[in-house]
């Protein structure tokens, strides 16, 4: 199948070399226009390097996840309390975030 | 009864029909000499109205319907559409996407398909301006880094349409991490007979994003006098 992000693996760019549409006709993904003067892949290999590409973004979900929850934390403050109170909320806070995630 | 001209100037003694047609004319009579106490009901019909004045169509007026109005061009804003879309739909990164609008509200002239093509399509004989307004909304849309956006776009046969108004929405999404995000847009555009409008949106997320439910529509309907 084609998608934007083998395409993207293998070099390209959105909207500059290619231009994929759907029309949600039931075909699919199609390349309406190719404009990189690179000759056009295959559907072969732009499936090999969406492949790929997937793997390598399954494999940072831990981290995707961690971010998320990293986010939700006021982290300066946590510390700056540990500094003054010394407690370990703030490294606590991160080891169970690492935990409920890891590698 | 015999005719007098008395002293005053005045005459007395003529009869209603005792004078011929056309003998009293404007330069007979002085200035305002006939008032509403000179005349009879009835004196005064429609074939001796020439015109009136707008100035004296006030007060209160007869009642009016549609048949009494000569004049009035512009038609009646049809065709006129309005669908929606209340569920998801999966939209794949740095794709064009037409977007499923499945459910009518109303279609007048029944110009919209709503099970195929998601299209409107201009009837036989309706070709013209029209104003056409749609919307969509994503639901939890990575933002995680600058860069992304989204686009709203009307596709006119097949075509990504660029004149006229702005033809689409755009958000530079940085900052945060999954947020919501709805928006409408909106377009005045020259149609002819068959021309067709469809919606398509594009993001760059990275993965496949849902639309969500509830906020995809597409409306429309054609101007009247111009």
């Amino acid at each position: 199948m084609i998608s934007a992000n083998g395409l993207i693996q293998l070099g390209y760019t959105p909207e500059v070399d290619f231009k994929l549409q759907d029309d949600s006709d039931g075909n699919g993904v199609y390349i309406k226009e190719w404009n990189s003067d690179q000759p056009q892949p295959s559907v072969a290999d732009i499936e090999a390097a969406d492949t790929i590409w997937q793997t390598e973004y399954d494999s940072q979900e831990y981290a995707r996840n961690r971010k998320q929850e990293y986010d939700k934390l006021n982290q300066f403050e946590m510390q700056f309390d540990d500094q003054l109170n010394n407690t370990t909320t703030w490294v606590d806070a991160i080891n169970a975030i690492k935990q409920e995630f890891p590698k | 009864m015999a005719v007098v001209i008395n002293g005053s100037g005045t005459v007395t003694g003529i009869s209603v029909g005792g004078l011929p047609d056309g003998i009293v004319d404007s330069g007979t009579l002085a200035t305002n000499s006939v008032d509403s106490a000179e005349l009879i009901d009835g004196a005064v019909d429609n074939s001796h109205i020439d015109a009136l004045a707008a100035s004296k169509l006030t007060g209160a007026l007869p009642a009016l319907d549609g048949s009494s109005l000569t004049g009035i061009s512009g038609g009646d804003n049809t065709p006129s559409f309005s669908a929606y879309k209340n569920s998801v739909q999966a939209i794949t990164t740095s794709t064009w996407t037409k977007l499923e609008v499945t459910t009518e509200y109303w279609d007048t002239d029944s110009a919209f398909d709503s099970t195929t093509n998601y299209r409107f399509t201009v009837p036989s004989g309706e070709g013209g301006k029209y104003h056409l307004t749609a919307g969509t909304g994503w639901s939890r849309f990575d933002n995680s880094a600058a860069g992304r956006y989204q686009f709203l776009k009307f596709y006119k046969n097949g075509s990504e349409f660029r004149g006229g108004l702005r033809t689409y929405s755009t958000l530079d999404a940085a900052g945060g991490q999954y947020d919501d995000f709805e928006y409408t847009t909106a377009i005045d555009i020259d149609l002819a007979a068959s021309d067709y409008v469809e919606l398509y949106v594009w993001h760059n997320e990275g993965h496949d994003v849902n639309t969500s439910a509830s906020q995809t529509f597409f409306t429309g309907f054609k101007l009247a006098g111009v």
